[in-house]
């Protein structure tokens, strides 16, 4: 984060320095000014060098393989050199077009990101809300149970987590029976949970939740534990109350870890769960739950294993929104709680 | 400024820094040409990749069927495999590496996908001077199969048997109990499926129906029969014009369609259908929560199973199961859908010519068998006496717990004697009674009853092959959507056109082009 009191300092003092020197000539001052710095830091620069490479082997440099994306299908098989393959493939736009042609696109970009959004919306406060009522807990070993049983469902893979529910949602199934003889359901027509299209999206965001809240909660609930606990002295003396408390003291104090996992979470805006969904979905849900993700799965399915442009060209499209809705969000967290990534 | 003067300069560093490091990975020159001139004593270890088995690597190569295959041959092979899911992309990101595998067995449809990227050895003078028995023991469809241009690019191995195999299995003794017959026609069918409904009402069942499948059915080929549909692709007469159409495409398709939404609107069919997996309707089965399914004959051991705990294999359920084969059509035939073609084919990568002369010698010892070599049956039936015995009106018969170390046995094939598989085979399929007994049903008088898949026969096409699975899956999900959400085929004709312009319309043209050339 970028505003801590030090670095104010800092930046006050090397500016009044540069000041000086800026009146002398400008490439000098500049080239001084850099020496200086490197000589304070450089024990700091070492820490991060192997970050740095590491970024810059794994993030940058594949950067390039983005033109992949306006290449018609690289035979990499053929060449033994990637560069040679490169060279030998065509110049083509045919992928983005084959993206954009099928008229249902806006219906699959539409639905990735209502899908992302519900589960934001619903799933990002609960692990919040369960971070806090575990850690309001007192006795501790109820807590440390609690906490386990609920990220156990993270560990289980998709496929299971959804065999298990088809079972339990059942269209004769425990579920179903029950309100069935709760009188809430029709027992000559029982709902058919992952056969209909309306309860798709709740089903995803219902699933995602039981999987992951536990999980997440983790963070938040390591957050808390760091809060001073002299602050809650403090109120209780001046007669706060539990939820007094917990607004006025826990809430602020991990807000910044709220917001930075809030920023990373848009990031992921257009990955709506491809495991999972691809998991669930049927012929008969694809209206409401066919996502970008399985969408291009469905296209380049199977055999046509080699199709590197239209993957890349997808990725590429993917890339571009996520890295708009994390720069937008991050503006208006810096605008509205000066807390930011960047 | 200054920054960005900085940031542009790093920028371009790394540009070039990447494309440098590009091409200093050359491949060096790669040997694309066969060596006839080996020594056929000298016989290196082989490195095969094989598909997935469902056992891990050790097991594969520990399993005695493949020191069986070592034993005949004299090579000896280390086998890999490629892993359940993902196995084509796994299959080209190994192929980049240039992975080493002398021979690779592939499915047709990978095989297809590797032809069109051109990376496979033309095997055509290798099998000229290493593969006497292989030009002998394969007939001249099979070679069709897997020759683009005259050259001949894989082995191929056709299946065991051109099988007739997806009835729809009944309760027969429900069947007894409501003196009900397995139903032959169209209209015999829906009585018959109503009478069972109402005994699964009458016994308190209010919300299963009786007949289910699972969700990768696309088509129910015993119903599909009676409309005039008997494979995937076919030959129709349309307007006095013959061609080859997908089912989808046939001209009955529409009244195929309005009759199983018919039947799934009447409670007669499974509500889950377009969400079972193949367990789950099985399970149905064997859990009195369905009265007919529509299946494989290869899931009948699981169901014998399912039905009757401790079930003996030597035993037959005649008064358990029974079996439709197709529903008449409407001049009262009956034709069946069924399966031939190859398998799987084995070939070379490009870059491993080399040594292609003593793949096709291994093969070529795998698939002998005469007086003297009994090569092949060694392989897929084992030694006689221990495994099998033979007499002259059954054939080969199976003993029983000898007989289950040779399950595995087909998985290390690669490439078939069609001379005698099918008969060899038959062993295995008398493993069980009652799967027996299924396959004799469904294969009485099937050279007359039954009805190939155009495709079968054909050479790897490369549009199809482009479409094909975009097409196949879109034609199955639209025949849920259909019977499912919209109650029957009003909408057919917009997706008709969906699907023609997917890749169907491509497809169909080639294809046509090719039968009728």
């Amino acid at each position: 984060m970028e505003r801590t009191p030090v670095k104010e300092q800092e930046a006050l003092q090397s500016g009044a320095q540069a000041g000086e020197v800026r009146a002398e000539s400008r490439s000098s001052g500049w080239m001084k000014d850099f020496s200086r710095k490197w000589k304070r830091r450089k024990t700091l620069l070492l820490f991060v060098l192997p970050a740095v490479v590491l970024a810059l082997i794994f993030n940058y440099l594949p950067m390039v393989g983005v033109l992949i994306a306006f290449k018609d299908n690289i035979n990499f098989i053929r060449y033994s050199n990637p560069l040679e393959a490169f060279m030998n493939a065509t110049w083509t736009v045919e992928h983005f077009q084959k993206i954009f042609s099928d008229p249902e696109i806006l219906k699959y970009i539409g639905n990735t990101l209502i899908i992302s959004v519900l589960k934001i919306v619903i799933l990002f406060p609960l692990p919040v809300v369960l971070a806090v009522m575990i850690t309001e807990v007192s006795s501790k070993w109820f807590s440390k149970l609690t906490q386990m049983a609920v990220f156990l469902p993270h560990f289980l893979s998709w496929v299971v987590i959804v065999g298990i529910f088809k079972s339990v949602l059942a269209i004769d199934g425990p579920v179903n029976q029950v309100l069935v003889s709760m009188g809430l359901m029709d027992a000559n027509s029982p709902t058919y949970w992952f056969g209909t299209d309306s309860l798709f999206r709740g089903l995803v965001v219902f699933l995602s939740g039981w999987k992951e809240i536990g999980y997440s909660s983790i963070v938040y609930v390591s957050a808390i534990m760091a809060i001073d606990p002299n602050l809650y002295e403090a109120a209780k003396l001046d007669g706060a109350g539990k939820f007094r408390q917990i607004w006025s003291i826990t809430l602020p104090g991990i807000l910044p870890t709220i917001i930075i996992m809030l920023i990373i979470r848009v990031g992921y805006l257009m990955d709506a769960g491809f495991d999972q969904v691809y998991a669930m979905i049927s012929s008969v849900t694809r209206n409401s739950g066919e996502i970008i993700g399985t969408y291009v799965y469905r296209i380049s399915l199977g055999e046509n294993a080699g199709q590197y442009g239209l993957s890349t060209a997808v990725g590429l499209f993917n890339g571009i929104i996520s890295l708009i809705l994390i720069l937008f969000t991050n503006w208006i967290s810096k605008k509205t709680t000066h807390t930011g990534i960047f | 400024m200054k920054k960005l003067v900085c940031k542009t300069t790093a920028a371009l560093l790394l540009a070039t820094l990447v494309m440098a490091s590009f091409s200093a990975c050359t491949g060096g020159e790669t040997q694309t040409d066969i060596n006839l001139d080996i020594d056929l004593t000298q016989k290196p270890t082989l490195s095969v990749l094989m598909p997935n088995s469902g056992y891990d690597d050790t097991y594969i190569n520990e399993d005695p069927n493949a020191q069986v295959v070592e034993d005949v041959t004299g090579y000896h092979v280390e086998y890999s495999q490629l892993p359940a899911t993902n196995a084509s992309t796994t299959l080209n990101l190994q192929l980049i590496d240039r992975e080493p595998y002398n021979a690779m067995k592939l499915t047709s449809a990978q095989f297809a996908d590797l032809i069109a990227q051109d990376v496979l050895l033309d095997l055509t003078p290798a099998i000229e001077k290493f593969g006497d028995v292989l030009q002998e023991v394969i007939s001249e469809e099979s070679w069709a199969t897997v020759t683009v241009d005259g050259k001949i690019y894989g082995i191929p191995e056709r299946s065991s048997s051109d099988n007739i195999q997806y009835p729809i299995v009944f309760r027969q003794d429900w069947l007894d109990e409501l003196n009900l017959n397995i139903p032959t026609t169209l209209e015999e069918f829906r009585t018959v499926l109503e009478a069972l409904k109402q005994k699964m009402v009458d016994d308190g069942d209010t919300v299963n129906a009786p007949l289910t499948f699972d969700m990768y059915t696309p088509i129910v080929w015993a119903i599909a029969a009676g409309f005039g549909i008997y494979a995937e692709w076919q030959e129709y007469t349309v307007d006095g014009q013959t061609k080859v159409l997908y089912y989808m495409d046939s001209p009955n398709y529409a009244d195929y369609v309005d009759y199983m939404a018919d039947l799934y609107a009447d409670g007669l069919i499974d509500t889950e259908v377009a969400t079972n997996d193949s367990a789950t309707a099985i399970s149905k089965f064997t859990n009195d929560r369905a009265a007919c399914i529509s299946t494989s004959i290869w899931s009948v051991s699981s169901i014998v199973n399912g039905l009757v705990s401790g079930a003996d294999a030597n035993t037959t359920q005649e008064n358990l199961l029974g079996y439709l084969r197709a529903l008449e059509n409407e001049d009262g035939e009956e034709h069946a859908n069924r399966l031939g073609g190859c398998s799987y084919v084995t070939c070379i990568p490009f870059y491993m010519a080399e040594n292609a002369g003593y793949v096709i010698d291994w093969i070529n010892e795998k698939l002998t068998d005469t007086e003297e070599e009994h090569n092949f049956r060694d392989i897929v039936i084992g030694e006689e006496g221990y495994h099998w015995t033979y007499n002259a009106t059954e054939g080969y018969i199976p003993l029983s717990e000898n007989f289950s170390e040779k399950d595995t046995a087909s998985y290390y094939l690669t490439g078939s004697n069609e001379l005698v598989y099918t008969q060899y085979w038959l062993a295995r399929v008398r493993k069980q009674a009652e799967l027996y007994r299924a396959w004799s049903l469904m294969m009485e008088d099937a050279d007359e009853v039954g009805v190939y898949n155009v495709l079968d026969w054909a050479p790897p096409l490369e549009e199809y092959a482009s479409y094909r699975s975009i097409i196949e899956l879109y034609a199955q999900d639209q025949f849920f959507v259909m019977m499912i959400q919209d109650g029957g085929s009003s909408n057919l004709a917009q997706y008709l056109s969906t699907w023609s312009s997917d890749g169907g319309a491509a497809s169909t043209e080639e294809i046509n082009a090719w039968y009728y050339a």
